[in-house]
């Protein structure tokens, strides 16, 4: 025999089963490419030489890794497809007298095939389409940098490893499931008779269970810390519903439908409902990944995407002035210092500087129940909310335009936005302090950030009680206890380099030791902030957006499988039914109103779950320091709109190639 | 008076490339009378299963007409056509053609569904006919878990329940096994004497032997046709059976 008999039988299954493949193949060359292009970013020397790339590079690197795992759960499961429809041809082959290994080698040969030809064709897009992927990167975070075409050898050895080891994965199990099935099993498993799958109760109930539980963690946890413990919970709970939910809480009200004699036995129900019974178990896993997968992308794309709109206002949030000059534990001499550097630095730059303004404070965590301010203490967390106190002085507040009025060393006054306003006094430790007056508004513009606990600004009679305040925290923090800020802001009259530039000027002046010794000062600018965090921001987006392709992609292709599977099992079905005197417009809508059903359940779903998702994804950013909530919602509107578009056209297509299967 | 009424039909294909044409019926003529039980004969590929597509208004006749009810098939309208096929015909296939989505009780209310019927009234239709074809234990079963002859019996239910003007039944015993295949036909008798027309299409000689009068195919055409009369089973069987060889043997002589 030819020694090219098994390569030539393997090449003509290919090139005849060519409507199955051809996805299959452009699904490994996509999930190839866009590894190999994340690999070879996240490993890119260029890159690594930006400032605050730490933060990129991670965050790509996590992207590898997702693509790394997803491609293998993913090219599985579409092989299954592939198995599924091929058995018939493998029986047939094995009764017209091939044996087993024959079979095997044949296998062997396609496999073969199709992992040269993908993943050839997947890194040569990944290298080709990786200038253009940096580009697009670089532009999201803001960075010109003239990148030369380079390939790496290191993300293609990567690449070439990943898609060898899935491929053969996916060889062994194909021979492993070739092997142990009889002939004629193998002739016949395409039309394998299937039992109607029984309501399972109890899996509906975990189902509903699970889901209420991540909803209601969504909903409901408000602490930001938790948020963060918690979200993963809650996205595990979520996914653990869905696929229970689609396995037995689908069939289980399908059943019920079916019991409501008046509903079932109509024209429109009766063909659609009995489909769908019959077609939920297979489908219940296929349904609940593309609704998963939906989520995620829904998720990602439209939490980065609000992330990277709401970089300014974050930034703003954070720095309401462009300098920021932070002494720690000053004296009076240091303070005049800092004073002193920043009119010097104006001076020697002949900058214009405005809105300059200082305050004094001490800021830290407690945990409020009612009127104590318990200090959460090593492990153990005492009752109560976990909020932030600001304490301030009188003469500050008084210089940024407070009301006159004079404290006792045991008053106070307070302001909070969004916490308790009926409190009578403080119990701080061993000390109280009576709350003389809940102010409405604190004139300490600088200080007023958003952040996700409840602050209390507590303004104290003099810098004398502060001390005091500061040695109590620091009898329990000890040494990770904040220490009193002397915070001094301004704008200056400039672009962003020259803004850069004079607090790299403040810093250089403090830094110069003098005769009292070296001060602990810290100066910051909006604008390398900005810079930095719109790296992080980019970066996410960036990843977002490139992972909810891969996503899309993924989604798209499990579509195609079902449609084109089912496509040629509603043949028959759709045959008989016009014998019996259907018309063929009847079957034509009966049979579009079961798909679209089906098809729109997971985007429906993935909706409902993005809808819960939402107040805990605004909590999230919220700790990424965009506060932005209607943003976050336009984006999030915008992203499912899209989103459902491109679903819509997908199922479209692949909805004729139904059609055209089917009659 | 006649029920069906086939005037010079003729069916001719012709291939999509080439332009070759075949002719699967040249000139066929003949009539079923209401009450009556008839089976088609023929060897494979004389035009029986054609005829039978024709007579369904699944397909169309090249020439000639086809009259049901004294209402010409190739005249309904494509858009009524289910309607009426739904209305005045029941079918009965070889591979039985159960829907395995559907329960058999199910599957035998299809045609009523698609006319809007409601529940009750597809019950108690279903009742006496269930009965009559001992498939009232069966009923909530799926296809796949009844056996062949259980299947067919489903499916002579289906055709059964809209009353039609005529069933047509293409080789309705050539899927089932002899035990199964002598209690379907016995039931085609039964049904029979209650006063439903039955056309058959078969090349079954045991499952003709039961009709009253078969025709017999031969080159897309109406050959030869015996009637019962008052023979047996039996004697009928025999009068097939000689015809059958006299055809095959190649006797135009003998007409």
């Amino acid at each position: 025999m030819n020694r090219f008999f098994y390569g030539r039988l393997a090449f003509s299954n290919l090139k005849k089963n060519g409507s199955l493949y051809l996805p299959y193949v452009l699904a490994v060359i996509g999930t190839s490419a866009m590894y190999y292009i994340l690999m070879a970013i996240s490993r890119d020397e260029g890159i690594k030489e930006m400032p605050g790339s730490g933060d990129l590079a991670a965050i790509l690197g996590l992207g590898c890794g997702v693509i790394g795992i997803f491609a293998v759960i993913f090219l599985f499961y579409t092989n299954s497809f592939l198995m599924k429809r091929r058995k018939k041809e493998f029986g047939l082959f094995n009764i017209l007298g091939m044996e087993k290994r024959h079979i095997a080698k044949m296998m062997f040969w396609e496999i073969v095939m199709v992992a040269f030809v993908s993943i050839l064709l997947g890194i040569t897009a990944g290298v080709l389409l990786n200038k253009l992927v940096t580009m697009v990167l670089l532009h999201l975070v803001s960075f010109e940098v003239p990148f030369g075409f380079h390939i790496s050898i290191e993300a293609i050895v990567s690449t070439v490893i990943l898609f060898l080891c899935i491929f053969g994965v996916t060889l062994i199990y194909n021979l492993f499931q070739v092997q142990k099935a009889k002939p004629i099993e193998l002739l016949q498993s395409a039309s394998h008779g299937e039992k109607e799958p029984k309501t399972r109760w109890l899996l509906a109930v975990v189902g509903i269970l699970a889901l209420g539980g991540g909803y209601a963690i969504a909903l409901f946890v408000e602490n930001p810390v938790d948020v963060l413990i918690l979200f993963f919970v809650a996205v595990i709970l979520v996914i653990l519903g869905t696929y229970c939910l689609f396995t037995a809480g689908s069939i289980a009200v399908l059943k019920l439908m079916r019991k409501n004699k008046n509903y079932y036995y109509k024209t429109r129900h009766f063909t659609s409902v009995s489909g769908m019974i019959y077609r939920m178990k297979q489908n219940a896993v296929g349904l609940s990944n593309i609704c998963i997968l939906s989520t995620m992308v829904l998720v990602m794309v439209s939490g980065t995407i609000s992330l990277y709109m709401g970089v300014d206002s974050s930034v703003n949030n954070r720095y309401p002035k462009e300098i920021n000059v932070t002494g720690y534990g000053l004296t009076e001499n240091g303070r005049e210092r800092i004073k002193g550097a920043v009119a010097q630095a104006a001076a020697d730059m002949e900058i214009g500087i405005e809105n300059i303004s200082s305050y004094t404070n001490l800021s830290f965590t407690v945990s409020k129940d009612g009127e104590n301010l318990n200090m959460p203490n090593g492990i153990k967390v005492p009752e109560g909310e976990m909020s932030i106190v600001e304490w301030v002085t009188l003469e500050d507040y008084q210089r940024m335009g407070g009301k006159k009025v004079e404290l006792r060393e045991d008053e106070v006054l307070v302001y909070t936005k969004i916490g308790d306003k009926e409190d009578q006094a403080y119990h701080f430790l061993d000390k109280t302090f009576q709350i003389k007056e809940h102010l409405t508004q604190l004139y300490l513009t600088d200080m007023q950030t958003d952040v996700m606990y409840d602050v209390y600004f507590v303004v104290v009679k003099d810098e004398k009680v502060l001390q005091e305040i500061y040695e109590l925290e620091k009898s329990v923090y000890k040494e990770r206890a904040s220490q009193i800020v002397y915070v001094t802001a301004l704008d200056v009259k400039g672009e962003e380099e020259q803004e850069i530039a004079f607090g790299k000027h403040v810093s250089e002046l403090l830094a110069a030791g003098t005769a009292e010794g070296e001060i602990d000062v810290r100066v910051e600018t909006r604008a390398e902030y900005r810079d930095s965090f719109m790296m992080f921001c980019g970066g996410f987006l960036f990843l977002g957006i490139f992972l909810g392709f891969v996503f899309l992609m993924a989604t798209t292709l499990i579509i195609y499988y079902k449609q084109v599977s089912e496509g040629y099992e509603d043949k028959a079905r759709f045959e008989i039914m016009q014998k019996v005197g259907m018309s063929k417009k009847e079957v034509r809508s009966s049979i579009r109103s079961q798909i679209l059903k089906v098809f729109f359940l997971p985007l429906v779903m993935a909706c409902i779950h993005l809808l819960a998702a939402f107040p805990m994804i605004n909590r999230l950013i919220f700790l990424f320091g965009m506060a932005d909530m209607p943003l976050f919602a336009i984006c999030t509107v915008g992203t499912v709109g899209v989103f459902a578009l491109i679903y819509a056209v997908v199922y479209g297509i692949t909805a004729r190639s139904y059609y055209k299967i089917v009659g | 008076m006649a029920i069906l009424e086939v005037n010079n039909v003729k069916k001719v294909y012709t291939t999509r490339f080439g332009g070759n044409q075949v002719q699967a019926l040249s000139d066929v003529t003949f009539s079923v009378e209401k009450g009556e039980y008839v089976a088609i004969m023929g060897e494979s590929g004389s035009g029986k299963t054609t005829l039978l597509n024709i007579l369904a208004a699944l397909d169309k006749a090249t020439a000639g007409q086809v009259l049901l009810n004294g209402k010409n098939l190739s005249a309904i309208r494509e858009r009524e056509l289910s309607a009426f096929r739904r209305q005045n015909l029941g079918f009965v296939f070889q591979d039985f053609n159960l829907l395995d989505t559907f329960s058999l009780q199910d599957n035998i209310f299809l045609p009523l569904v698609l006319a809007g019927k409601g529940y009750n009234e597809m019950r108690t239709r279903l009742m006496p006919i269930a009965g009559k074809l001992g498939i009232n234990e069966i009923l909530g079963k799926y296809p796949y878990e009844v056996s062949g002859g259980q299947k067919q019996r489903a499916a002579v239910a289906r055709a059964l329940i809209t009353n039609p003007q005529i069933i047509l039944a293409d080789e309705p015993t050539g899927a089932l096994d002899s035990k199964a295949a002598e209690s379907l036909l016995s039931m085609f008798q039964g049904i029979n004497q209650e006063g439903q027309t039955i056309l058959m299409v078969t090349h079954s000689i045991k499952a003709a032997s039961c009709a009253k009068r078969v025709l017999f195919i031969k080159d897309g055409q109406v050959f030869h046709q015996i009637y019962k009369g008052s023979s047996s089973d039996e004697e009928m069987y025999q009068k097939i059976s000689d015809t059958l060889t006299v055809i095959t043997t190649g006797g135009g002589k003998h007409e």
